[in-house]
């Protein structure tokens, strides 16, 4: 009797675990439950416009850079702010008139080359009510002297670029190495690395990579040194980039 | 041993219905993420909840602006999908904002979509990828599933 007492409690234990079992197998589906109830959308193309003019005006700057390298004049970034603010002011109506919200105060957008700084406080007002809004988005990029140099043995040398990147978001930064080529009376921004997707693991923190680019014998031959722009951007496309150079001469 | 074999049958019904009880809540434990989706208090709620979502993934940036400008439909749609019960129906599109008109550039209607049933929910972008090009998207929700 007492053993069917407990093979009966056995059998009980057997189901119990088999039907657990059963349910923690069965595709488990993500609830929606991270994300508000109320969700304001107005707010929400708030941001995501912010972000995209961001990411244009970054981009704007980058083209100023690139074509003042290239022509041999200082590249200039001070109208990629007016394009942002031109930007923002396109949104800002089109929120205004899809939402009827009134949205007041001017972004401010700041590119010194290896910095991006966007930053908004507005205010927002609909029927009566007004909040205050503030939206930051800031990207660093540093080059890691003493780390940063062309190694290897001829005809096999490398530039390694150590660098550190500050703000960009996970899942990815995308970067690319340039190297300025100059022929004759002509300069050149020669895309020697290209978009390669490097992984960012978490938000806020500063990130430390390591890059290779085998260098074309061309390079030796000129002598010198070699300059190089190392671009990074986020998966918005906002982008920063640093120069360098590394001395070519030993050969 | 009369008396032993009633304590026994006693404490098995007592270990049966404990066992029960823990059976019945692990199961509602474990079953109810599940019916998670229908916590919002309308389409539209549900539908702003996505777009949101979509959003703080990027995704809506990849999808409406695409390397070559126009729309990733079927990206656009798997994200959606990603976040929508089996069944429920729904309408996505978007639209080219210029010069004060909306332009929809790209419109996709599940099958068991019903308007009549549907509300709406739409965010407005800026552009993608250094893109400059204000584009709305709408994601209308409706019953089913």
């Amino acid at each position: 009797m007492k053993r069917r007492g407990q093979s009966y409690v056995a059998a009980m234990l057997a189901i119990f675990v088999a039907f657990v079992a059963l349910l923690a197998t069965l595709p488990s589906v993500v609830p929606l439950t991270a994300v508000a109830d109320k969700v304001d959308t107005a707010l929400l193309s708030v941001n995501e416009t912010l972000k995209g003019c961001c990411a244009h005006a970054s981009s704007e700057a980058w083209k100023a850079f690139y074509s003042g390298k290239t022509g041999g004049e200082t590249g200039a970034t001070a109208g990629a702010a007016d394009r942002f603010l031109r930007c923002w002011r396109t949104c800002s109506s089109l929120i205004q008139g899809y939402y009827g919200w009134l949205v007041s105060g001017e972004p401010s957008f700041e590119h010194g080359g290896s910095t991006l700084t966007c930053k908004a406080e507005l205010s927002v007002s609909k029927r009566g009510t007004t909040s205050k809004l503030k939206w930051v988005k800031s990207i660093e990029m540093s080059i890691v002297n003493g780390e940063t140099a062309i190694k290897g043995d001829f005809p096999n040398k490398y530039l390694e670029i150590n660098f550190i990147l500050k703000g960009v978001k996970p899942p990815y930064v995308l970067v690319e190495v340039y190297f300025l080529d100059v022929q004759g009376s002509e300069v050149y921004l020669r895309n020697v690395w290209k978009g390669y997707l490097l992984p960012v693991s978490a938000e806020g923190g500063a990130f430390k990579y390591s890059v290779r680019v085998l260098i074309e014998l061309k390079y030796f031959a000129r002598g010198g040194t070699l300059q190089y722009v190392v671009k990074a951007s986020d998966d918005t496309g906002a982008c920063v980039w640093v120069e360098g150079s590394a001395d070519l001469g030993g050969g | 041993m009369g008396l032993r074999r009633g304590q026994l049958r006693v404490i098995e019904a007592a270990v049966a219905g404990v066992l029960a009880i823990i059976v019945l809540a692990t199961a509602s434990r474990l079953a109810y993420p599940r019916t998670a989706y229908v916590g919002y208090s309308d389409h539209a709620s549900e539908a702003a909840a996505i777009l949101k979502a979509l959003a703080d993934r990027n995704a809506l940036c990849r999808t409406v602006y695409s390397p070559d400008g126009s729309v990733a439909g079927d990206a656009l749609r798997a994200a959606v999908e990603g976040f929508l019960p089996p069944g429920r129906g729904y309408r996505l599109s978007v639209s080219r904002l210029d010069a004060g008109k909306a332009v929809e550039i790209y419109v996709f209607e599940s099958g068991n979509f019903a308007l009549e049933k549907a509300s709406s929910s739409y965010v407005i972008l800026s552009g993608c990828n250094g893109v400059f090009e204000p584009r709305m998207v709408v994601l209308s929700v409706s019953g089913g599933g």
